[in-house]
């Protein structure tokens, strides 16, 4: 078997089993903690404004921009490059169409290559600010700094890879395909959980705060 | 309304009188392993679904830093919010989360070196005002998790002393500051004599109990006044309870369960014997919440009564074109503090600027207003702590420089110790604007 093979098959079908039950897992064991019901009489509609906290916190509130609004939209800009190149560049959609049976019209290289570096520019400028600002400094630990690197593994191999560049085409995709295992294998286990769990905790805040007749 | 000389003497006494109560109860006498293990297990008891999602969720991106009054004037790290939920955050990994196993190779347990260190951050440095949850990405409301961190210092006998004074008042007397019915009748005839008000106690029948607090009692006697002359103006059945008129909850700011329950059952039972429709909470905060959310809770049932404050309520006849105002004169312009427990934790907003605007008073809002305010900066009970002194003064100058840009001439607030925080930060910064209830306002200015 080649690095290649191990990395398409078992190292993948690894990867996906543990990120599915890893995942389910972490999100059963939370969920299966109780709440209880309130009693007094609701101000506003707590479920509508739950569903409106999902979507209404891409955007901070205007009275934020001034001391967020560069860091947000860095951080917008770096969410939606990472997910533009995971669903649109060409040999993803065969991909997912050979794991889901589904396929979706690609993106152009021309395009998807440059966005893939700028969003590699922006995790890299996350990592400095991360590594400077007081705040960040304080909160960080090994597991963040992971978080980064095991995010920056595929991006890095996958512009590697497809630009032909430092080792030989089949043992960069595979190093790729190994890459993304580990990314799957991280999420359960880190913050990048946040990709699931920002839909309860949104929501929940959302819900109390409306329960009141609070706008989240 | 400025404060005139009566109340200023008055202010000179009361606020003298709340800043010396540090050191007059004894420390709690208890072994350090069992502070440890009774904050440990406050921290189990009180873990819910919500605690586990808002201690998964967080991703560390240092957001919530921006939002906090305390981190914006200093600039200092040490302010952020998430971080002050370290312990909690510690014990839930260690001994609830689904990978706890995992957990405790790498998260330590906590010390009672760890509970003296986070003693100050969840008391002094936070007012637990909401405001970082405003700004989370993740929706984490870190104000109810640093109420828990509270409770748990409470059992492990760290509450600051200053609560601890207030709580055990509380819980024995029944009162804060020592206005007792005594007192309070002393008042509540000094302001029939005194401006010819009906005053109305233990009167069977009513339709709304009013409640009032030893702030009011002691020092906002216009706030009591107005809200008296208001209701009877309305023409609305009200009493006052002879043994259960006092509104505060020091549980409900301290974290100490026991006092909370205690108090609440004791206007719960009280509103629920007098068969009242309404109980009317006066210009104090955290009443609010106390009364308008938490009791229900505590009652294990639904309440007979609705709950309201008075900015609510009369803001709500205001609405209804029940409550006509006379309109002050001279285009006056006024900006609105919006109590963070009425407020973001109350959803009382559009019924103050209902008054205002009857009031014919111009409004400039404060560039973070309703469920953005900044709190005053001595919210949850921070007021009297004499070592959160500095950090008070940290949270007064970010409220002060969005009130000093709206250039108004007054600051309506409808909290009591709101309104004792603007007072004495201005005592310190030698700020000047003129800071007024909006009770005492309406009452002064009902039509003839
Ligand atoms: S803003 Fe929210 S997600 Fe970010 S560090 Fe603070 S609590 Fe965590
Ligand atoms: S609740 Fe208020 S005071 Fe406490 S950390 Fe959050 S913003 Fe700061």
């Amino acid at each position: 078997m080649t690095l290649l093979d191990f990395a398409r098959g078992p190292a993948m079908q690894w990867a996906l089993i543990i990120f599915l039950a890893g995942a389910t897992f972490r999100l059963t064991g939370i969920l299966l903690f109780g709440r209880k019901k309130p009693l007094s009489p609701a101000r506003g509609n707590a479920r509508l404004e739950g569903y409106k906290t999902i979507v209404s916190r891409f955007m901070p509130n205007a009275v934020f921009h001034r001391r967020i609004g560069t860091v947000h939209i860095m951080s917008l800009a770096w969410h939606m490059g990472f997910i533009f190149v995971v669903l649109f560049f060409q040999p993803h959609i065969v991909f997912f169409e050979g794991l889901l049976g589904l396929s979706w019209p690609g993106v152009a290289n021309s395009i998807v290559m440059p966005v893939a570096g700028i969003t590699l520019v922006l995790l890299a400028l996350a990592f400095l600010r991360r590594i400077n600002h007081p705040v960040l400094k304080l909160l960080s630990g090994a597991g963040d700094f992971a978080t980064i690197i095991v995010t920056a593994l595929p991006l890095v191999t996958g512009m590697l890879a497809s630009a032909h560049l430092v080792l030989k085409y089949e043992t960069m995709l595979a190093l790729h395909l190994l890459s993304i295992s580990l990314f799957l294998v991280w999420v359960p286990f880190s913050k990048l959980m946040h990709v699931v769990l920002f839909l309860p905790s949104r929501k929940r805040l959302g819900e109390k705060l409306g329960y009141k007749g609070v706008k989240a | 309304m400025s404060m005139d000389k009566e109340m200023q003497d008055s202010f000179a006494m009361f606020y003298g009188m709340s800043q010396s109560l540090k050191g007059l109860v004894e420390p709690v006498d208890m072994e350090d392993e069992e502070r440890v293990r009774k904050a440990k297990q406050v921290f189990l008891n009180k873990a819910n679904r919500d605690t586990a999602i808002n201690l998964e969720a967080c991703v560390r991106c240092g957001l919530c830093a921006e939002a906090c009054q305390f981190y914006i004037a200093s600039e200092d790290p040490k302010y952020t919010p998430i971080a002050k939920l370290d312990l909690m955050k510690r014990v839930y990994q260690r001994e609830l989360s689904p990978f706890r196993w995992l957990h405790r190779i790498f998260t330590p347990d906590i010390t009672i070196g760890d509970l003296r260190e986070f003693q100050p951050k969840v008391f002094d440095e936070c007012t637990m005002c909401g405001r970082c949850s405003m700004i989370c990405p993740m929706g984490i409301d870190i104000a109810e998790m640093v109420h828990t961190s509270r409770e748990a210092m409470v059992e492990a006998g760290l509450m600051p002393s200053e609560l601890d004074y207030m709580c055990r008042e509380q819980d024995g007397e029944g009162t804060i500051f020592g206005a007792n019915e005594e007192l309070l009748n002393f008042r509540l005839n000094d302001l029939k004599e005194k401006h010819g008000v009906e005053i109305f106690v233990d009167k069977p029948g009513s339709d709304v109990m009013m409640l009032t607090s030893g702030l009011d009692i002691h020092l906002f006697t216009d706030a009591l006044l107005g809200t008296i002359r208001t209701l009877d103006h309305l023409k609305v059945n009200w009493t006052l309870c002879s043994h259960a008129f006092e509104a505060a909850n020091f549980g409900l700011l301290a974290g100490s369960d026991k006092t909370q329950k205690h108090i609440t059952m004791r206007i719960v039972d009280a509103a629920t014997e007098m068969g009242v429709k309404t109980v009317l909470t006066p210009e104090c905060g955290h009443t609010y919440p106390a009364m308008r959310w938490a009791a229900a809770e505590i009652s294990g049932k639904p309440l007979p009564f609705e709950v309201m404050t008075v900015s609510e309520f009369f803001g709500r006849q205001v609405m209804e074109g029940k409550l006509k105002l006379k309109k002050i004169p001279g285009d006056k312009v006024v900006t609105l503090h919006d109590p963070c427990k009425v407020g973001r934790h109350g959803g009382v907003f559009d019924e103050p600027r209902a008054i205002i605007k009857e009031l014919g008073l111009k409004l400039n809002e404060t560039e973070s207003n309703r469920e953005l305010n900044f709190c005053c900066g001595g919210g949850a009970g921070n007021f009297l702590v004499q070592s959160a002194a500095p950090v008070r003064k940290l949270g007064f100058q970010t409220k002060m420089k969005e009130v000093n840009k709206t250039g108004a001439e007054a600051l309506l607030v409808s909290c009591g110790s709101c309104r004792l925080n603007f007072e004495a930060g201005k005592l310190n910064t030698g700020d000047t604007i003129q800071v007024d209830s909006i009770a005492a306002l309406v009452g002064e200015n009902l039509p003839d």
